[in-house]
C-alpha cells in the first residue's frame, strides 16, 4: 500500500548486546537458514523513506559478501528489513 | 555582554506528521487528526499541508472539513505515540544543550550560546538538527534562530516546514517590525484588538509606542509586549527537568450542541469550575483571577479576564466569578460552541492573602468546610461521585480539554 510498494519485513536476528550498552547484530535468520553478519560498516539513526516507523537505528552490514542494511526500532524491538516491489 | 543564541524548533504539524510517518501511504495527501472521530462533532485538531491548502482549519468540526475536502483522511489521534516522538525529538535536541525548555509537545526552546564553540554557528546547528529531526524521525521541524525566546519563537512561525529562519539584531526592524502584532508570543486576541483601537497594528509601531502613553491605555502588560517587540525579551530558556511555576489552571469543554441561552453557559461553568477548584487543591494553589474564554459556533474567540474578591479555589466561588463575568462582558449574538474557565495568578495556599474586609468570613469558613468534605469524596470515589444537583442535568457537553499551563520562566510575573 505504501509508495512504490516499499515495505518492512521482520526479522528474526541474534544479536550481542556489549558492556556499554550498545547493540550488535550478529546473525540474521531467515527461511529457516542462519546467516552471518561478516562486517557492521555503520550504525545510524535513519527512518528509511516510505516505511512506517519509530526513528529505527540502521546498521549497514555485510552478509555472504554483499552490503545489506537492516533496522532495530527501539520503541516496539522489532528487528526489520525494507523490501521493494509488491 | 555577547549576544545569547536562542534557538526555537517547532514540528511542523506535528500530529498529522505523525499520522502520515506511521501511514506512509497518506503522505502528499490530506490528512486530519479529529478528536471523537464517531461523534459528527469532533473537530480538528491538526492537518497536512494538503489539507490546510483545502481550506480545513484546527477547531473546524469534522463535518465541515469534509465538506470542503471530500477526500480527506480523517485519523484519530494516538498521543503516546506523540509523546514517544517528542521525546526522541528532544533527545536530538540534548546533543547540541542541555538547556531546553519544552513549550507544549511539538516545540522547544535550546539555548545554544555555550555550544558554538564545538558545533560551529547557530546557524549551522540549526542547521544540523533540522537535517537530523528529518533523517532520524520523518518529522520536520522549522528552526527560528534569534537573540532571546520571543523572536526566536517568532522566527519559527516565519517559514514552514523544514526551514531554519534567522533574526539577528541587524535584520530585526525588516524582518519583524512590519509583522502584526498578533505573531508576537503572549498577544492574545484581546490585547491585539485593544491596541488596533489606539491605532498600533504592527510590531514596529507597538515598538515605537510612547511607553508613559501604552502603560495609561493599557497597563504593565503592553509594557512588557512594547519590550518583546523591542527584542528586549531577558527571559532565560530553563534548563530541563528546572521546575517551572504553575500560571494557570484551566478547563475547557467543545459542545455538542451550540448553548444559546445564559443559563446553559451557567452550567457549563460551574461543571468546569468542579476540575479547576480540584486541581488548584492538588496543586496547593488559589487562585486571585479567574479568565473566561467563550467561542461561538463561528470559531470566533473572545476572552475576559478579572481579578477575585480574595484568593480562592472555592468551586462555587470560581464558577460564581466566572458566570458573573460572562454576564458583564458577553454578548450572545451567536451560539456558543466552547466554553473555558482558567484559574489565573495562582498563589501557593500558605502564602499570606489580603483579605476581603466586606465578605462573610463566617460563610466562607463553611463553605470551605463543604467544599474540602466534596474534595475528599471526589479523591475518594471520583469526579462523578458528588456533584451539584445543577449540574446533574444533561447538558450540551462533551469532549473536555483540561490543562496546567506553564509559561517560560521570568516572562511574565
Ligand atoms: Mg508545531
Amino acid at each position: 500500500m505504501s509508495e512504490r510498494g516499499v515495505h518492512r519485513v521482520p526479522l528474526s536476528v541474534e544479536a550481542v548486546f556489549l558492556t556499554d550498552g550498545r547493540l550488535r547484530p550478529r546473525f540474521v535468520i531467515f527461511d529457516g537458514a542462519r546467516y552471518e553478519i561478516e562486517r557492521i560498516l555503520s550504525v545510524a539513526t535513519r527512518r528509511p523513506t516510505g516505511i512506517a516507523c519509530i526513528a529505527p537505528t540502521e546498521y549497514r552490514v555485510t552478509i555472504c559478501g554483499t552490503e545489506k542494511k537492516i533496522y532495530y526500532e527501539n520503541e516496539t524491538g522489532v528487528w526489520f528489513s525494507v523490501k521493494e516491489g509488491v | 555582554m555577547t549576544d545569547r543564541a536562542i534557538l526555537h524548533s517547532d514540528l511542523n504539524a506535528f500530529y498529522a506528521s505523525a499520522e502520515i510517518v506511521m501511514h506512509p501511504e497518506w503522505q502528499g495527501r490530506p490528512v486530519a487528526v479529529c478528536g471523537s472521530v464517531e461523534d459528527r462533532h469532533g473537530i480538528v485538531l491538526a492537518k497536512s499541508q494538503q489539507a490546510k491548502e483545502a481550506g480545513v482549519r484546527t477547531g473546524m468540526v469534522v463535518r465541515e472539513a469534509r465538506a470542503l475536502c471530500p477526500d480527506l483522511i480523517v485519523a484519530e489521534p494516538h498521543y503516546d505515540r506523540y509523546m514517544t516522538f517528542s521525546r526522541l525529538v528532544r533527545k536530538i535536541y540534548a546533543r547540541y544543550s542541555d538547556l531546553i525548555e519544552p513549550f507544549g509537545m511539538d516545540e522547544c526552546w535550546i539555548d545554544v550560546t555555550g555550544s558554538a564553540r564545538r558545533w560551529g554557528t547557530p546557524v549551522e546547528i540549526a542547521e544540523r538538527i533540522r537535517r537530523e529531526v528529518r533523517k532520524e524521525t520523518g518529522l520536520t521541524v522549522s528552526v527560528g534562530v534569534s537573540f532571546n525566546k520571543v523572536f526566536a519563537k517568532l522566527a519559527s512561525d516565519l517559514k514552514k516546514p523544514d526551514a531554519v529562519t534567522v533574526i539577528a539584531r541587524e535584520n530585526m526592524k525588516e524582518t519583524v517590525w512590519p509583522l502584526p502584532v498578533s505573531s508576537l508570543l503572549y498577544a492574545g486576541p484581546a490585547t491585539v484588538s485593544r491596541l488596533e483601537r489606539f491605532g498600533i497594528r504592527t510590531v514596529g509601531e507597538l515598538a515605537a509606542a510612547n511607553e508613559e502613553t501604552l502603560r495609561g491605555w493599557m497597563g504593565a502588560n503592553a509594557m512588557l509586549l512594547m519590550r518583546f517587540a523591542r527584542g528586549e525579551d531577558l527571559s532565560r530558556v530553563m534548563r530541563d527537568g528546572e521546575s517551572m511555576p504553575v500560571k494557570s489552571v484551566g478547563h475547557g469543554i467543545t459542545c455538542n450542541a451550540d448553548l444559546y441561552t445564559p443559563d446553559e453557559v451557567r452550567r457549563v461553568l460551574l461543571e468546569l469550575s468542579q476540575d479547576v477548584g480540584m486541581r488548584l487543591k492538588e496543586a496547593g494553589l488559589l487562585a486571585c483571577g479567574i479568565s473566561v474564554c467563550v467561542k461561538d459556533n463561528r470559531l470566533e474567540c473572545e476572552q475576559f479576564m478579572s481579578s477575585l474578591p480574595a484568593p480562592t479555589r472555592s468551586r462555587r466561588e470560581i464558577a460564581e466569578a466566572a458566570y458573573a463575568l460572562f454576564c458583564r462582558r458577553y454578548e450572545m449574538v451567536r451560539g456558543v460552541r466552547a466554553v473555558t474557565v482558567t484559574a489565573i495568578r495562582p498563589v501557593r495556599e500558605k502564602s499570606e492573602r489580603q483579605l476581603d474586609c466586606f465578605g462573610d468570613y463566617r460563610k466562607k469558613d463553611r463553605l470551605d468546610r463543604l467544599e474540602s468534605a466534596v474534595d475528599n469524596m471526589t479523591l475518594r470515589f471520583g469526579a462523578a461521585a458528588l456533584r451539584p444537583a445543577d449540574v446533574l442535568t444533561n447538558f450540551k457537553t462533551q469532549n473536555r480539554h483540561s490543562y496546567l499551563s506553564v509559561l517560560p520562566h521570568g516572562v511574565v510575573k
